[in-house]
């Protein structure tokens, strides 16, 4: 049975994947929902790419399971994939339109229906004036909207695009953040990675956070965001939130204050609490951004070096 | 099945699609045999070059002997007056010829060539002793003087005249000194010394010489004085030189292949006894060329097993550093891929041969005939059974069959290696070894081709890199029990070499450094992708 009918189109379950002694997965288990943008963030050599090649089935778990689309073994399920990996290659010398079929037809399509849809798809990145050109013609952003309609000519159910927005104009980015919107309004599931938290804020239902091969946080992003900070313009120092309860850490400058409490903080209590050490003259519940809980929860540990496998 | 089948016809329609799609292809593959062509028709004209090219010029003889040189020179001119008296008797004279030619002419219709020589002899011979004097005009008085005044007339008339090419110096008493000045001033070719006891010893006898490689005054000289030596020999034993030639007569056996008993109506061979020498016929050069068959299949099979693995490695490569590849195993398996750019690469270069063929098949098309027109030897080459050697279907049979054992050989192992690089540099190292192994089969070609049931090929067969290229060299020699177990032990070796490469290509196209010489390919092995 594959389908995307069920609840999770991606199912990791205690997935684990070494590369001698390095660990670039350690024990991942999450359930990506059908019908959404997913997103998984973390820093370089986190272990997201190495997530998605278990995922698309380039590569194996050493241990746990994996489950997609219904199925057991990804290779049953291949045809319904389409996959962007982070870096993006072409046959130069191909012509675009026909690096575009190839694909197609390598998915299982006939080649006048693959021709038919590159054709489409095509016009609706706006380079139908390219499909005869050699591929070795196009610019760097043209190339990487060649080998996103490669990924799409299939129609996918579902979609696994390893930074989709890496090198594109702010202009490309509305095209392709249009696409996957149109995919999943079409009810496939886009498993995207991106450095770029507002993109994900903006873009991903859920995301999940990978640090060091673990799954660091995981959910709704309104869960994640939510409200945990507190911005206090006041005319004291820094030294009147010491000690106030749930107030986790705190930044301040100049006379703003940045307060990381506790979600189960009653904010009115601690209102009342700072009004008597200091004279405030504004107080916002915030919720976090996802750029800072990223910073938050990496901190200064993310290893920014490629690890063997760009992990 | 079917599906997994046109995924891997697809890589490799693609792939030669894009290889074969390009000016350069077409260019370089008309080209080689082209120059090839070019090569050989080089060499066969410096070939005959090198056989009618002699040089020219004059050399000197110090005889230090009782006259073997006079000997010698006497014999040089008798055969020269054989050469020339024979040319005068095999041409009808024409009008305008001088009267002396007129008479010889009509002498040769009367005498025999060597009375006349002799004749002649009597009056040329050296040395020339000075009371001869000429006092009536015999036949042989008016030649004699018309020879030593007609160098040049007789040389048109008769070009193979030794002094055509090589002229004694004989007016000057020269001594070594002045000799090698002349040598180093390039107005000799050389000069003989003829030592004492020249007749029973050849110590001491020395050709002197700036160009030592050019040996044809030599070998011309030595043939003469052999012939003089001999003759004093057989006359000192009281022998002719008849006689003594035919006791000194070698047995010797013509080289001929057997021919097909002659068969009836019904296909049976026919019963009356063949006379001694109709079963067989003499054989050619052609068919000794033809017989070189295999060996020339060997040397073709082993380039293009070789430049199409490399070509397949490179590619690997650049699609591994061009992240292609990771594209491609999201939609296909590893072993897919790895089948498909065989394939692709196998029709590349089957593409490469097909053109060749049809450009050899060209003169054969147009016609043995025409083509003679242009290269005899061409020709010559056609219309011999060099051909049907060259073509014999066990050949092209086993040509495929071993092409593609041992480009899957090949080709399996340079992509596995190509997989783990990061670029082609790094590959060609890492292949290093795999080529060195693969250049053994093409060194001992030659030694292989001569001793074709030998111990070293029938080992040779059996290990695998070498195995194809042993083969097509000595297919014809093979037992079928052997030849089958060859082929049966090579493909199995050929699957463990596609399971291998798949193991190390599956890890290794992703990896982005490559793991550490021979412990990081067992690594890779060992390990899940």
């Amino acid at each position: 049975m594959t389908n995307n009918n069920s609840t999770h189109s991606v199912t990791f379950e205690q997935t684990r994947k070494k590369f001698g002694s390095l660990v670039a997965l350690d024990r991942l288990s999450l359930q990506i929902p059908s019908g959404s943008v997913y997103g998984f963030i973390g820093p370089n050599g986190a272990g997201k790419t190495t997530a998605m090649r278990i995922l698309v089935g380039i590569s194996k778990p050493t241990s746990g399971t994996i489950k997609v689309l219904d199925a057991d073994d990804v290779k049953d399920v291949r045809h319904l994939i389409g996959y962007l990996p982070e870096e993006k290659g072409l046959y130069k010398r191909m012509r675009v339109i026909d690096y575009i079929v190839y694909f197609g037809r390598l998915n299982g399509m006939r080649k006048r229906d693959a021709a038919a849809k590159a054709k489409a798809l095509l016009s609706e990145f706006q380079l139908l004036e390219w499909e005869k050109e050699k591929c070795q013609a196009l610019s760097k952003g043209m190339g990487q909207k060649v080998q996103l309609m490669a990924t799409l000519v299939h129609d996918p159910i579902l979609m696994v695009l390893d930074e989709p927005f890496s090198g594109l104009d702010p202009v490309n980015v509305e095209v392709v953040r249009s696409i996957i919107l149109d995919k999943v309004k079409e009810n496939s599931t886009v498993i995207l990675s991106t450095h770029i938290m507002e993109q994900a804020e903006s873009l991903c239902d859920a995301v999940v956070l990978i640090n060091k091969g673990k799954a660091v946080l995981e959910g709704p992003i309104d869960e994640i965001r939510k409200g945990d900070v507190v911005s206090v313009d006041h005319e004291g120092d820094v030294a009147v939130f010491d000690g106030l309860q749930g107030v986790l850490s705190v930044k301040q400058i100049g006379r703003a204050a940045t307060l990381e409490v506790d979600p189960e903080c009653d904010l009115q209590t601690l209102l009342k609490a700072i009004c008597e050490r200091t004279t405030v003259t504004q107080f916002n519940a915030n919720s976090a951004s996802l750029h800072e809980i990223f910073i938050r929860e990496v901190g200064g540990s993310g290893d920014t070096s490629e690890t063997i496998a760009n992990a | 099945m079917l599906n997994r089948l046109y995924a891997v016809w697809l890589i490799a329609q693609r792939d030669w699609l894009e290889a074969t799609s390009t000016k350069m292809f077409w260019l370089g593959a008309l080209l080689m045999p082209v120059v090839t062509l070019i090569l050989v028709i080089f060499g066969m004209f410096a070939a005959t070059l090198a056989s009618t090219s002699v040089t020219v010029g004059s050399y000197y003889v110090i005889d230090r002997s009782e006259g073997i040189g006079i000997d010698i020179r006497n014999e040089i001119l008798r055969t020269d007056l054989s050469i020339f008296v024979g040319a005068l008797a095999q041409r009808e004279p024409v009008s305008e010829d001088e009267a002396i030619l007129f008479d010889v002419h009509e002498a040769t219709q009367t005498m025999a060539i060597p009375d006349l020589v002799n004749s002649f002899m009597e009056f040329l011979e050296h040395p020339q002793s000075n009371s001869t004097t000429l006092t009536s005009y015999t036949l042989a008085e008016r030649f004699s003087v018309w020879w030593q005044n007609n160098k040049v007339r007789i040389v048109e008339l008769a070009p193979t005249v030794s002094f055509a090419r090589y002229e004694e110096i004989l007016t000057e008493n020269l001594t070594e000194q002045e000799l090698i000045s002349r040598l180093k001033g390039g107005q000799i070719l050389g000069y003989f010394i003829i030592p004492e006891d020249f007749v029973n010893s050849n110590e001491n006898a020395k050709f002197v010489t700036e160009n030592i490689l050019k040996q044809d005054l030599a070998n011309w000289y030595e043939s003469f004085a052999t012939r003089v030596i001999q003759n004093k020999k057989f006359a000192e034993s009281d022998i002719s030189r008849e006689t003594a030639l035919w006791l000194l007569q070698r047995a010797s056996f013509q080289t001929s292949k057997a021919v097909e008993p002659p068969r009836d109506s019904a296909g049976r061979t026919s019963s009356t006894p063949l006379a001694a020498g109709d079963a067989t016929k003499e054989v050619t050069v052609w068919e000794t060329v033809g017989e070189f068959a295999p060996a020339v299949y060997q040397y073709i099979l082993w380039f293009l097993v070789f430049i199409g693995a490399t070509i397949l490695m490179t590619n690997t490569v650049e699609e591994k550093s061009t992240k292609l590849v990771e594209v491609l195993l999201s939609d296909l398996d590893s072993v897919q891929l790895m089948d498909g750019k065989l394939l692709g690469s196998a029709l590349t270069l089957l593409t490469v041969v097909g053109l060749w063929i049809s450009l050899i098949s060209l003169p054969i098309i147009l016609g043995s005939n025409v083509a003679a027109s242009f290269l005899p030897q061409v020709g010559e080459f056609l219309q011999s059974s060099a051909l049907s050697s060259i073509f014999n279907p066990l050949f092209v049979i086993n040509f495929m069959i071993f092409f593609i054992l041992g480009f899957a050989f090949y080709g399996y192992s340079l992509s596995a290696l190509g997989s783990v690089c990061s670029n082609v540099r790094e590959a060609q190292m890492m292949a290093t070894p795999i080529n060195l192994v693969a250049i053994v089969p093409l060194v001992l070609m030659v030694p292989i081709a001569l001793d074709k049931t030998g111990t070293l090929p029938t080992v040779m067969s059996y290990i695998p890199p070498f195995t194809p290229f042993v083969m097509m060299n000595i297919v014809a020699e093979v037992a079928w029990i052997n030849y089958l177990l060859i082929l049966v032990w090579m493909t199995a070796c050929t699957l463990g070499v596609r399971w291998l490469a798949k193991k190390i290509y599956t890890k290794g196209i992703l990896l982005e450094n490559k793991p550490a010489g021979i412990k990081g390919l067992v690594r890779l092995v060992g390990g899940t992708n």
